[in-house]
């Protein structure tokens, strides 16, 4: 559930709003709803790792490459795909970190078995 | 527990985000350059799928509505009803592809590179700040803004502009932004001058003053006149063909004074913040052969002018059309109007002068607040103009630029070198509409308006050629020239003798020019643009000879000519140099026991038919012996570790490889034995033998000349090596017609067939879009380094169809 609340709404928010919404966006719903912090890492990661990586493998592929094939090379990277995984991979650490401090934030306050009634 | 842990992964996130949303050093902030949402993934661009999209535009400060057709190389055909609406059109588009390199450009000529770069340009910031580009481009604006024409062109320019720049998103901005992480800002008519005085400072803001002073403190008079003599001994075919008649009556020049020189200049020793001459590859052909040459009937044109080949292309292809306008050719990004192309009537092109017309003085301060400088023997005062350079990540600079009435103080007593303290006297503060010109050309229909446009040029002095549907052919050595004292400048002048002043300006009309030759051609390559007996002074060294040489023996010869035998003559691989000096060097070499690899490379020369064609290892070997026979005949003397000098000129070099055998010059002063010229000749030979192999292995197909010469095509950062081109491998050279070289070569070729509707075709190396990740920024490049060029389309209406017509954007009055 929060893996799909974050996509949708990461995805959407930073049409409008600046890049640093998607560390804000997993740090509000893993507050309101996460059960560990496991889960809270992982569901963030992953929800902007794909959101991150299929819009820039879209854009990559749209355009063949013709952009990300040279930033690649700045980076020391083979092609534009494994840029594509960069950005996976930074899109869903930020996020990753995020939702921990988010889930973390809300235990400060809250017993742990609150937070299990709450099931 | 819950505590730590809830602040330490707070910490750890807000940590990340705040590091991904700096810039560290040259690196980029990288959130925002990484997302797919703002960051350089937005930058990517594919051909269009259906060719025939039309684009409407609602934009303020229109009068009326423009069309613009795309062709298939995106070259904007813009239709408009006004001559206000042309130029912001023209200012949309040209943002639209090429916004970044407007902006660094004329960044890098007001010295704020600084504030996007940081502490690494400043010194370059600070030497464009005490040249006064900025001084001069105020100068000129004042100038430009007074005469409606050039002050509508100025505005609407910049109103297009900036009705760009206000519709873009910071996803949007050009690719180079997010890299350097700065935003691009509202371009004003003042950076239209900075075009035009960074171009002033490429073409004509070098001097060689000090060197030359040098020298003669060294060697004396005598020697001077001897080794370095304002005419070529050896061969020139002047712009100006020898025997063309002066039918004015010239001015008096000033008189000399003597000494001609300050005595007691002092000798320079560190080479930072002085201006170098103009390197050899700066340079450009034009020509045009009349009606009697050509298979048409009607003259044909050429025009190639060579500059430092970068990326984004120098130049933007556009045609203007307008109620007393249609015009084709390139421009500069940044300047309205076209800069070199032609039009339903005229066709015109440029190429560099090299005239003298920056000149260091020396001045005298009264005390250490430089408030006053002695001149004429009184006390002058100074004034001063503050010039604060910001330094991203640093506090701003401050810089004093104190002007004398030569002009501004570049360098000082004690700083940075032991020479004298020095003003500075360039063309490029000197107030004018150089730009009316080109706004006039852009509209002329005949000899007459092409004369009358001519009148409005300051600088960088430039030769005209000229071509109209009459069948009249023309060139002009054009510019404001200064009323010069034979040789004046050619060494360090006195700033505080009346007498060095530059006294007034050759007149316009007096300008060296010729039409309609009897040889039934004109032509340019940067040679000397007169013989001696043009009654003044304009410089007393100009680019070698050899590709005005070769350009007119073929123009000679050349009948029937068409589009075609022209663009071949713009490819001509001739080495001419070569063809003078070889044989006589390899008499000297095979005098001597050889190696069995130096014998090869002789019978590799011996056999060569002196071009410098691509696949040519003769003309490697040529191409690294040259100049290396030429430090081993001068280095010696002209090199040294506290002064500043040149070498003689390569005419005077080969006058005396050919002729005086004996000069002393052979021997190497460094060495205890005597070298004759066939040590000299020799020794260079088998250095540059030596050079060849160790940097290309034995000789083989490794020393092709395109892969030693290894042309190169860089991204205006010149660090960014994803966005340079792939490395070129065409024929060529710097004294060659074709004049590709390591980084200068053809930025723009162009071939106008008159007549009742001009055929022209024109190539350069780029695209018309700034963006690296755009189809359109090197899809003219391949096209370019085979040699050939495109037709270029060349509309009437905005409805006419065409089969290389794609997409079309309409702008409406919002």
């Amino acid at each position: 559930m929060e893996f799909l609340i974050i996509l949708v709404v990461a995805a959407v928010a930073q049409l409008f709003l600046p890049w640093w919404v998607i560390a804000l966006v997993p740090f509000l719903v893993c507050m309101w709803m996460s059960k560990n912090g496991w889960k809270a890492f992982f569901l963030s990661f992953a929800a902007l790792c794909v959101v991150w990586a299929a819009f820039a493998w879209y854009l990559h592929d749209q355009t063949n490459g013709a952009m990300s094939d040279r930033i690649s090379q700045i980076f020391f990277l083979p092609n534009g795909l494994a840029l594509v995984g960069v950005a996976g991979l930074v899109g869903g650490l930020v996020a990753g970190f995020a939702g921990v401090a988010g889930y973390h934030l809300r235990s400060m306050f809250v017993r742990k078995n609150e937070l299990v009634y709450r099931r | 527990m819950k505590i730590i842990k809830a602040l330490l992964s707070i910490l750890i996130a807000a940590g990340l985000v705040y590091a991904l949303s700096r810039s560290w050093g040259p690196v980029p902030a990288l959130g925002p350059f990484i997302s797919p949402y703002t960051g350089f993934w937005q930058n990517g661009e594919s051909l269009p799928s259906d060719d025939t999209t039309l684009v409407e535009l609602r934009l303020d400060s229109l009068q009326d509505e423009v069309s613009i057709r795309y062709d298939d190389i995106g070259v904007p055909h813009i239709f408009a009803k006004n001559n206000y609406d042309l130029y912001y059109a023209q200012g949309y588009v040209t943002a639209r592809d090429r916004l970044w390199q407007m902006d660094l450009q004329t960044r890098a000529a007001a010295g704020r590179l600084s504030e996007v770069l940081g502490p690494a340009t400043l010194e370059m910031d600070r030497r464009n700040r005490r040249l006064g580009l900025g001084y001069g481009a105020e100068a000129n604006l004042k100038v430009i803004l007074s005469h409606p024409q050039s002050r509508e062109a100025m505005l609407a320019y910049t109103a297009g502009v900036n009705e760009y720049i206000r519709q873009l998103d910071p996803k949007d901005y050009p690719v180079e932004f997010k890299l350097l992480g700065y935003a691009p800002e509202p371009w004003a008519p003042i950076k239209c001058m900075l075009m035009l005085e960074q171009m002033t400072q490429t073409l004509a803001g070098g001097a060689d003053d000090l060197r030359m002073t040098n020298i003669l403190k060294t060697y004396g008079q005598s020697e001077v006149e001897d080794l370095f003599p304002n005419y070529p001994m050896f061969q020139e075919s002047p712009i100006i063909p020898e025997g063309t008649p002066w039918d004015f009556k010239p001015l008096p020049l000033p008189a000399a004074p003597k000494p001609d020189a300050p005595t007691d200049t002092t000798i320079i020793v560190d080479k930072s913040l002085i201006s170098e001459p103009p390197v050899e590859g700066l340079g450009s052909n034009n020509w045009v052969i009349g009606a009697d040459k050509s298979i048409t009937g009607y003259p044909i044109l050429a025009n190639d002018p060579h500059l430092e080949l970068t990326l984004p292309s120098i130049w933007y292809q556009v045609q203007l059309t307008g109620p007393d306008v249609n015009v084709y050719g390139v421009s500069l990004p940044g300047i309205p109007s076209v800069i070199i192309g032609f039009n339903k009537n005229v066709a015109w092109g440029v190429t560099n002068v090299d005239a003298d017309v920056m000149d260091l003085y020396e001045v005298k301060f009264k005390d250490t607040t430089r408030a006053a400088y002695w001149h004429d023997n009184q006390w002058k005062t100074t004034r001063k103009r503050v010039e604060v350079i910001g330094v991203k990540g640093q506090a701003d600079v401050r810089e004093e630029v104190v002007y004398t009435h030569h002009g501004p103080v570049t360098f000082y007593k004690g700083e940075y070198h032991k020479g004298p303290t020095m003003a500075v006297k360039w063309i490029g503060h000197e107030p004018g509409n150089s730009f009316l010109t080109f706004h006039s050309l852009n509209r002329a229909a005949n000899y007459d308006d092409y004369r009358q446009a001519l009148t409005h040029y300051v600088g960088p002095a430039q030769n005209f050629v000229f071509a109209d549907n009459s069948k009249n052919i023309a060139i002009t050595v054009n510019g404001k020239f200064p009323l010069k004292w034979k040789q004046q400048g050619k060494f360090l002048l006195d700033g505080s003798n009346p007498a060095h002043d530059w006294k007034g300006w050759i007149p316009m009309e007096q300008n060296p020019y010729v039409k309609n030759p009897e040889r039934g051609f004109v032509s340019s390559a940067n040679q000397s643009s007169v013989d001696p007996s043009y009654p003044y002074y304009i410089n007393w060294r100009q680019a070698p000879s050899e590709r005005g040489v070769r350009i007119n023996e073929r123009l000679q010869a050349m009948n029937n000519a068409t589009a075609d035998s022209l663009r071949m003559l713009q490819n001509d691989n001739l080495n001419v140099l070569a063809r003078n000096i070889l044989p006589a060097l390899l008499t000297h070499v095979k005098a001597v026991p050889l190696s069995p690899a130096q014998k090869a490379a002789v019978k590799v020369l011996e056999q060569w038919d002196y071009q410098n064609n691509p696949t040519s290892i003769a003309a490697s070997i040529f191409e690294e012996w040259h100049p290396t026979l030429a430090d081993a005949i001068w280095k010696d003397e002209f090199t040294s570790d506290t002064l500043f000098m040149r070498y003689p000129s390569r005419d005077r070099t080969l006058y005396m490889l050919l002729n005086q055998p004996d000069a002393r010059w052979f021997d190497n002063v460094r060495t205890p034995a005597h070298e004759t010229i066939q040590d000299v000749v020799v020794g260079s030979f088998k250095a540059s033998m030596d050079t060849l192999t160790v940097h290309h292995g034995p000789m083989g197909t490794k020393w092709q000349w395109a892969l030693v010469k290894d042309t190169e095509i860089r991204h205006l950062t010149r660090m960014l090596k994803p966005f340079n081109a792939e490395p070129i491998r065409n024929g060529g050279g710097g004294s060659i017609v074709n004049a590709t070289s390591k980084h200068h070569g053809p930025s723009w070729r162009m071939v106008v067939e008159l007549g009742p509707q001009p055929k022209a075709y024109g190539i350069y190396p780029g695209g018309q879009s700034g963006n690296p990740g755009s189809p359109y920024y090197l899809n003219l490049l391949d096209t370019w380094e085979k040699g050939e060029l495109k037709e270029l389309v060349y509309l009437q209406s905005p409805d006419q169809s065409h089969p290389r017509l794609t997409s079309k954007v309409v702008m409406k009055k919002n």
